[in-house]
């Protein structure tokens, strides 16, 4: 019997040959901790005893949920993980000015590799398994043990694959096909704590963009990971960032899974999931119309310079409803920049988009975004539980940064099939 | 940790959330201190728990039974567990746990057992034996006993070193 791609990774990072239902000592490429749990990393960690940090080069602190303060009790925190950075001088300590999201981060600076483990002390940490690699979350404790010792325990899953098949378009992106996974899936359902691989016709074609999106939201379905094949897309995406040498892992034609989904792109609308859970989800035809207050693009699940570039197809020479604030948040400095230099930033805001800094912003409902009593939101993010962008009396849409642009534009959630040619 | 815990039983459904077992508005930051964080525990499941610190420690709970999914809403803090732990808790058994709590309810040495169906054999105060050693849950008003795969070898060692940061100190003398 084969192995799949992540019974191969652990295999590897465990020097030996894993099985699903098994607990093995693995270690670890990469960790990665943010402004809101690092406080407590570093406190777990001083109890350890550890000597020093296991791997400076393998470790990363990233100031992205707070940043930039908002309340005093976030620039607190804030300035408590700046003292602890650099106190220990935390080589990639991410803070204001050369910072973003940390996950974006992770995969665009090359700190992510294919055949790798690569966790956070954040659940969206299983974005990185859109680049071949094992990247799921890990608590501050966990953190605090691989800090000291490189290593960290992990049940070894078993696997689920969702072929897709057909093609992705400009108005089916990766955050279309994931929406639709997990309709069916449902949250911490089906595939809960189990390896999910994603592959398929239309996960070949997908850049690497979408692919981080996908991965990013098999989060919400409750599962450990998801994982895409690295390809020859994944190896042009790398080029110039990974920053050692890696092993082009991928799964034996023979490997297990305990069940294979099918979903064809060329034969889905656009998706729409509904308050109040990331699993309600619909197709767009079903909720056009439903009036919009806010519409927010931007977070590590879209806010990539391609996520721009699609809503300045929708929104150049036009202007977003007169009712409607459009929030544009690109998720890294570097995203920034680029949306800068090919002029997105500009075609955004002559649409009367507000374009805001690189953060998580709204996303988690801590600021530059929070949403009053009775108000609707689109949404290009992960999570719309009751409250979660704001007051526990609005309703959050989720959906891709097409669907948000046209929503913008028609003051209410609209099909981007409508406004896209 | 003889692995035999005896006592009364709170009894939940399914997908009792992380914010469930412990509201955001009570959570500290700077640190996890079950003391603090135990008044709380499942204040927003039970009404018998609203705004009533310890209620569930003075109510002398140490076992939960609950349906799918315990724990989930993908959460990587932890101080859901650490919650339960300081309102008394000394087992949960559950259909199924969501991964991050089931992970870091064992580095907390805070045994998980996977039982499915467990939660309609029991009923809110129900005194129960549960033995770790030989897989076996008995409901000692009923006189119902269910069974349940053993731990593994190396969850007992985290349980008997008090948990993963205890485990890990000693593995680094």
């Amino acid at each position: 019997m084969g192995q799949t791609i992540t019974e191969k990774i652990l295999s590897k990072a465990s020097n030996s040959r894993v099985e699903p239902g098994q607990i093995v000592n693995v270690k670890v490429d990469r960790l990665i901790t943010f402004d809101y749990q690092a406080p407590v990393v570093f406190s777990q960690f001083e109890k350890l005893g550890a000597a020093k940090i296991w791997d400076m080069d393998r470790f990363l602190v990233v100031q992205d949920h707070f940043a930039p303060g908002h309340n005093v009790k976030d620039a607190t925190q804030l300035k408590l993980v700046r003292d602890l950075a650099n106190k220990y001088n935390v080589k990639h300590f991410y803070d204001m000015g050369c910072s973003g999201i940390g996950h974006q981060i992770m995969v665009e600076d090359g700190f992510v590799l294919p055949g790798t483990v690569a966790v956070g002390t954040d659940s969206h940490s299983t974005t990185y398994g859109a680049l071949g690699a094992f990247g799921t979350g890990v608590s501050a404790t966990e953190a605090a043990v691989i800090m000291a010792t490189g290593m960290i325990w992990f049940l070894v899953p078993s696997s689920v694959k969702f072929e897709i098949t057909g093609k992705l378009s400009k108005f089916i992106s990766g955050k279309d096909v994931v929406l639709k996974m997990m309709g069916l899936t449902g949250m911490d359902g089906i595939v809960a704590y189990k390896a999910v691989e994603i592959g398929g016709s239309a996960i070949r074609q997908a850049g690497i963009a979408d692919r981080l999106t996908i991965s990013n939201m098999i989060a919400e379905m409750g599962a450990k990971n998801g994982i895409i094949e690295p390809d020859d897309q994944t190896v042009e995406y790398l080029r110039g960032r990974a920053r050692e040498g890696y092993e082009m892992i991928t799964s034996d034609t023979d490997a297990n899974y305990d069940e294979v989904f099918t979903i064809d792109a060329s034969a889905m609308s656009p998706q729409v999931s509904c308050p109040h859970s990331p699993d309600n989800v619909k197709n767009v035809e079903e909720v056009s119309g439903i009036k919009v207050d806010q519409v927010f693009l931007g977070s590590c699940t879209n806010g990539r310079v391609e996520d721009l570039a699609i809503a300045c197809e929708i929104l150049k020479g036009r202007k977003v409803a007169r009712h409607v604030r459009m929030i544009v948040v690109p998720a890294s400095y570097k995203i920034y920049m680029e949306a800068l230099r090919a002029g997105y930033i500009e075609i955004l805001a002559e649409a009367g988009a507000r374009i805001e800094s690189p953060s998580c912003a709204a996303c988690a409902g801590m600021h530059t975004g929070i949403l009053a009593d009775g108000e609707v939101a689109v949404s290009t993010t992960n999570r719309n539980f009751k409250g979660r962008m704001g007051s526990p009396n609005s309703d959050v849409y989720l959906s891709s940064a097409a669907t948000a642009a046209a929503s913008a534009l028609a003051g209410k959630i609209a099909d981007p099939r409508e406004y896209l040619v | 940790m003889d692995g035999i815990i005896k006592g009364k039983a709170w009894v939940g459904g399914d997908d009792i959330f992380a914010f469930d077992i412990i509201p955001q508005k009570r959570w500290t930051f700077d640190g996890l201190n079950p003391d603090i964080l135990g008044k709380w525990a499942l204040e927003d499941v039970d009404p018998e728990f609203k705004d009533k610190e310890s209620a569930m420690k003075d109510q002398g709970y140490s076992i939960i039974v609950a349906g799918k999914s315990f724990g989930g809403g993908g959460k990587t803090i932890e101080h859901p567990v650490i919650a339960l732990k300081g309102a008394g808790i000394k087992v949960v058994l559950a259909d199924s746990f969501a991964r991050y709590n089931y992970r870091i309810s064992i580095n907390n040495a805070l045994p998980v057992v996977v039982c499915p169906g467990l939660n309609k054999e029991v009923q809110k105060g129900d005194e129960l034996i549960v033995d770790l050693n030989k897989g076996e849950v008995v409901n000692l008003r009923t006189g119902v006993k269910k069974h349940f795969a053993p731990l593994s070898e190396f969850v007992w060692s985290l349980l008997k070193a008090g948990g993963l940061v205890e485990y890990t100190k000693q593995s680094l003398k």
